[in-house]
């Protein structure tokens, strides 16, 4: 049995990995889960409650009795290309609902506010993707440059 | 309800959104010497304050700046239900969906006015030409990397250099743009453009602007300024329109005024003596199904949006895309629609090219649709060396596509517009030439060949145009050539959802606007003159 946090955050670890599956940090460094979490129940109250079942039920077609978070890396991307593929277009939205938030808690700035949404530090995407993040100007681009 | 300009308390238009349309017919009937009203769902805001240039705060579907939803970001966005569409997206605020537009200015391509248009072409020029001066567009003299990697691609291809707006055959040419002349960089605060990348997210710069400095020129620093600096308009905000009011006359149905709800949930009506369209092409016949007017086939229906798609690939050196203006530089293709560049942060580059189906490889793009996992990580590592493409196509207009009324969701003001997009195979075959076209730019310029990726995206509304098309025959159309409902009259429109056609895949902003202004010219002289 694992927790809906862990839940969620083996989901968003399917997207974007860390270690030790991949060299550099992934969504679970930023505990994207706490990230997804709000905004499953900005999207519907109460489905941020109701993912971690689904993906268990999912989890448990695949492997009779095991949790989501507990499959294998290879098990867990199954799940998901199945909710994708999945021939309930409902089911489909969720899942392109689930993979872009996991995305955005790594390539937004989430990963770098602080409660009140300021940027206290650089986000995780923005120093895996080298992006300067918000300037005034990009002077190299100006006229007498 | 918020106020700005002078009070209107009887007007003779109301205006129905203040967004890219809406504040054009608003200021060229109020400088016609009609007392106007506009009234806009979204509130004013104020770049400086208000405008982040983070992606996800400024452009997320549930609680950023840009959603379509009341002022009050901690309150739901308001419904859509789709079909066929992977996001629809509005702005609320006034400037509409300009508040996000990339600014690019093109005319539409003649030949799509002859296909289907109630009037030619030249018959838009001087309005074209109008908004071209007001806004003002003005042409970049500085190419960013990536658009000269892209001039270099077209080069290679032996697509000519195009010079003429009128554009009738294939050719590239720098782009068109709403933005202020590029600044100079021996100005501490330059004034102008200054190339920051943020056209998209909501541009702020430069510091300090005014309405007439800000640098790109959505209808927020442009024509709704101009609107009330007439004295006879009055601009309402947090208004959101739930009815148009019609009465029984002895020509048939017509307007006489709206009700429209604040953001407390007080109802007002306000009467006037022409209603004006202008919510896009989703709100709007979303608000004439809502109020019970005469319906026919092709209201709500003969939807485009271009179906963008997003070729990308990955160069040996940085080109740092999000480096100068969003787009700077555009390939047209008469008959198939056109290719720009464009400058992303990570976030929007990441939903745009990697979130589409599940696809096989093959052909000039060695990766197709959805990437995950540690690829996904791969390609954004990548990042600064990527150039993003975008195609659009011009898709038929087909009349089972577009909006009406969901049975089952609603929210605080009426049932939801559910929105329908389903292309034909004419569309899906344009659209894949023009994506290997896409490809084969990028390899000319010198991409690596095994980092061509196409996203294949799902139809969203980006652009959005068509649901109230305009036409001679009030079968097949519901407005008629100078934007009058063939059944209700009175009542106008003025935005893209008057499109008889896609305007064969152009940004539609332009377009619209001279629409507008030629629109409000129609309105005086059949009712004021």
């Amino acid at each position: 049995v694992a927790s809906a946090e862990e839940t969620l955050r083996a989901l968003a670890d399917v997207v974007v990995p860390g270690p030790p599956d991949d060299p550099t940090p992934g969504a679970a460094g930023v505990e994207a889960e706490r990230f997804i979490s709000h905004y499953l129940d900005v999207a519907m109250p109460g489905l941020a409650g109701q993912v971690p079942a689904l993906l268990d039920e999912l989890a448990s077609v695949r492997r009779p009795g095991v949790a989501f978070a507990a499959l294998r890396r290879v098990d867990r991307e199954a799940v998901l290309e199945g909710l994708a593929d999945h021939p309930v277009p409902e089911m489909r939205e969720l899942a392109t609902l689930l993979v872009a938030l996991s995305i955005a808690s790594v390539y937004g700035e989430w990963s770098g506010q602080d409660a009140d949404g300021a940027i206290v530090r650089r986000p995780l995407g923005w120093e895996l993707t080298g992006w300067p993040g918000p300037r005034d100007a990009v002077r190299s681009l100006l006229h007498d440059a | 309800m918020s106020t700005r300009g002078v009070a209107i308390n009887m007007p003779d238009a109301i205006v129905i959104g203040c967004g890219g349309g809406g504040a054009v017919v608003a200021k060229e009937l109020a400088e016609a010497g009609l007392g106007v009203v506009a009234l806009e769902a979204g509130p004013w805001h104020d770049p400086a304050r208000d405008f982040t240039a983070l992606e996800w705060d400024m452009m997320n579907g549930f609680d950023s700046v840009f959603r379509w939803g009341p002022a009050d970001r901690s309150k739901p966005a308001w419904p859509r239900v789709r079909d066929g569409l992977a996001l629809a997206i509005q702005t609320a605020g006034v400037g509409g969906n300009t508040l996000h537009y990339g600014a690019n200015c093109p005319r539409g391509y003649p030949e799509s006015f002859e296909r289907d248009w109630p009037f030619p072409y030249a018959e838009l020029a001087p309005y074209y030409r109008k908004v071209e001066e007001t806004l003002p567009v003005a042409i970049p003299d500085i190419a960013s990397l990536r658009d000269e990697l892209f001039i270099r691609g077209c080069d290679k291809m032996d697509l000519p250099h195009v010079i003429s707006s009128d554009v009738r055959a294939p050719g590239w040419r720098m782009q068109p743009n709403a933005i202020l002349p590029i600044g100079r960089a021996s100005d501490a605060t330059p004034s102008g453009c200054t190339q920051c990348g943020e056209c998209i997210v909501g541009c702020r710069h430069p510091a300090n602007a005014s309405a007439e400095s800000a640098a790109k020129r959505g209808t927020n620093v442009s024509y709704a300024p101009l609107a009330l600096a007439t004295g006879r308009c009055e601009i309402r905000t947090g208004s959101f329109v739930t009815s148009i009011l019609t009465h029984r006359t002895r020509d048939g149905l017509a307007a006489h005024g709206v009700r429209y709800r604040d953001e407390s949930g007080r109802v007002y009506e306000q009467d006037s003596r022409v209603v004006v369209l202008a919510g896009g092409a989703i709100e709007s016949p979303r608000l004439w199904l809502a109020s019970g007017l005469p319906t026919s086939p092709a209201v709500g229906g003969y939807f485009t949006t271009h179906w963008f798609d997003y070729v990308s690939g990955e160069f040996d050196d940085e080109v740092d895309m999000h480096d100068g203006q969003t787009s700077m530089v555009r390939c047209d293709f008469p008959g198939l629609g056109f290719i720009e560049t464009q400058g992303l942060g990570p976030l929007l580059f990441a939903f745009l090219s990697f979130l589409g189906p599940n696809r096989p490889g093959g052909g000039p793009w060695k990766s197709r649709g959805r990437v995950w996992g540690s690829a996904l990580k791969r390609r954004m590592e990548a990042y600064r060396r990527t150039v993003t493409l975008v195609v659009c196509v011009d898709d038929d207009a087909l009349p089972g596509n577009g909006v009406s009324l969901s049975d089952g969701v609603r929210d605080v003001h009426n049932a939801a517009p559910l929105i329908r997009y389903h292309a034909n195979a004419a569309t899906e075959a344009r659209r894949d030439l023009l994506a290997r076209k896409a490809a084969e730019i990028l390899l000319a310029a010198g991409a690596r060949p095994e980092s061509i990726h196409r996203a294949d995206a799902l139809p969203s509304t980006v652009h959005q145009h068509g649901t109230l098309r305009m036409g001679t025959d009030a079968g097949g159309s519901v407005l008629d050539a100078d934007c009058e409902a063939h059944m209700v009259k009175r009542l106008f429109a003025a935005d893209t959802s008057v499109f008889s056609n896609g305007i064969g895949g152009p940004n539609p902003t332009l377009t619209a606007q001279a629409l507008a202004t030629r629109t409000a010219e129609k309105i005086v002289q059949r009712y004021f003159s």
